[in-house]
């Protein structure tokens, strides 16, 4: 049986187990990992660095998480802070890069989906973090919200600003 | 504060969101650069040895003692099974050229280097990596033709088969070796890649 991520989260606490922290991360990585390859633009580097840095992050401030939302959630919120940090230091840099070949490597099927995920990758950041966490992970405006540090609000209107910028892109990669 | 502006997606673009895969595999050498990392930081601590455990430990060095005279005495593949389980497997991931179609430009060929660079250096940063190299496309095949052994020069294998490189890896299994042979660049640009493990003897 599946143990919870509370009792896993109290083992880890705890005693530093290695073999708990293990199974969160197996559990919760995959989710995270898919999320943060969208939010990079398709870097695998960048996508990486971010799910390490989430998990690095996370465990120093695990005993303050008071459970108020799940343990998902909460991780998804350090690591798209994570991921704007990068994005911030790489602009400065002047060195983020997205692969071009992005939506053809990650899409092998043929059709709509190439299109969408190219429109994603292509959206501006902040569009692509409110359609990422609504349409795609299925998170509520009022998560968003919290998750963004924003209203639910302003989430909505993000919200359909970015599907404008997709339907547009979407649109002009048909013709 | 935004505007409260709603809008919904048709069921076309729904079916298309619903349509995206929601999860993707980090590379297996990622974890253990996550665990390395919270080693580091003191946040994984390496379990105390209990008093409990002592005798356990002396057993098994005993055992471990008694299968080596063991080994010795019945030959070097009974020798071999204790050796493995000190030292983690080790496997080949023999990397098949690709096809020509995806050789490209030499801005291409060098773009790919630098993608399975960066995907080796991460495995040598997790302590993964034994080895690795890319090979050179000539090639010179060695038969027995008739009793006396014939050299032959050039691409001696059907294109998209021969050996490009090849990179040696620790593994706890083959499932691990699998896993991590996945996160390597060269699958998904459309070469191959054959895992062996390599056998103690």
């Amino acid at each position: 049986m599946l143990k919870s991520d509370q009792r896993l989260v109290r083992k880890f606490l705890r005693a530093g187990d290695e073999a708990a922290f293990r199974e969160l991360y197996r559990r919760h990585s995959p989710a995270l990992y898919g999320l943060a390859l969208r939010l990079a633009g398709g870097s695998e580097a960048d996508a990486q660095d971010v799910l390490q840095d989430t998990w690095v992050r996370a465990c120093r401030t695990l005993d303050n998480f008071e459970w108020r939302s799940s343990l998902r959630t909460w991780l998804t919120g350090i690591l798209i802070n994570r991921s704007r940090e990068l994005a911030r230091d790489e602009r400065r840099r002047g060195e983020r890069e997205m692969p071009e070949d992005y939506a053809a490597t990650k899409c092998a099927r043929p059709g709509q989906e190439i299109d969408l995920e190219r429109a994603l990758a292509d959206l501006p950041a902040g569009y692509r973090e409110v359609l990422l966490l609504h349409d795609v992970e299925g998170y509520t405006h009022e998560e968003i919200g919290a998750l963004l540090g924003t209203s639910a609000g302003t989430s909505k209107s993000q919200l359909h600003h970015a599907r404008g910028a997709m339907r547009a892109a979407l649109s002009a990669g048909r013709r | 504060m935004g505007e409260e502006v709603e809008d919904k997606l048709s069921p076309e673009e729904s079916r298309a969101f619903a349509g995206l895969r929601r999860e993707a595999t980090p590379p297996a050498s990622l974890e253990e650069r996550v665990v390395g990392s919270l080693k580091e930081a003191g946040l994984i601590r390496p379990r105390r040895a209990s008093l409990m455990g002592a005798p356990a430990v002396a057993a098994a060095v005993a055992a471990s003692l008694a299968l080596f005279v063991l080994g010795v005495a019945a030959g070097a593949r009974l020798f071999a099974e204790p050796g493995e389980k000190a030292q983690a497997p080790e496997f080949m991931l023999v990397l098949r050229a690709l096809p020509a179609r995806e050789e490209g430009t030499r801005e291409d060929e060098m773009r790919r280097v630098r993608e399975y660079s960066a995907w080796a250096g991460e495995l040598r940063r997790s302590g993964l990596l034994v080895g690795g190299e890319k090979l050179e496309d000539d090639a010179r095949v060695l038969r027995d033709v008739g009793g006396r052994v014939a050299v032959s020069e050039g691409h001696a294998q059907v294109p998209g088969e021969s050996i490009a490189g090849y990179f040696l890896i620790q593994a706890r299994d083959y499932q691990h070796a699998v896993t991590i042979a996945e996160g390597c660049p060269h699958v998904r640009h459309g070469g191959s890649i054959e895992v062996r493990r390599i056998a103690r003897l």
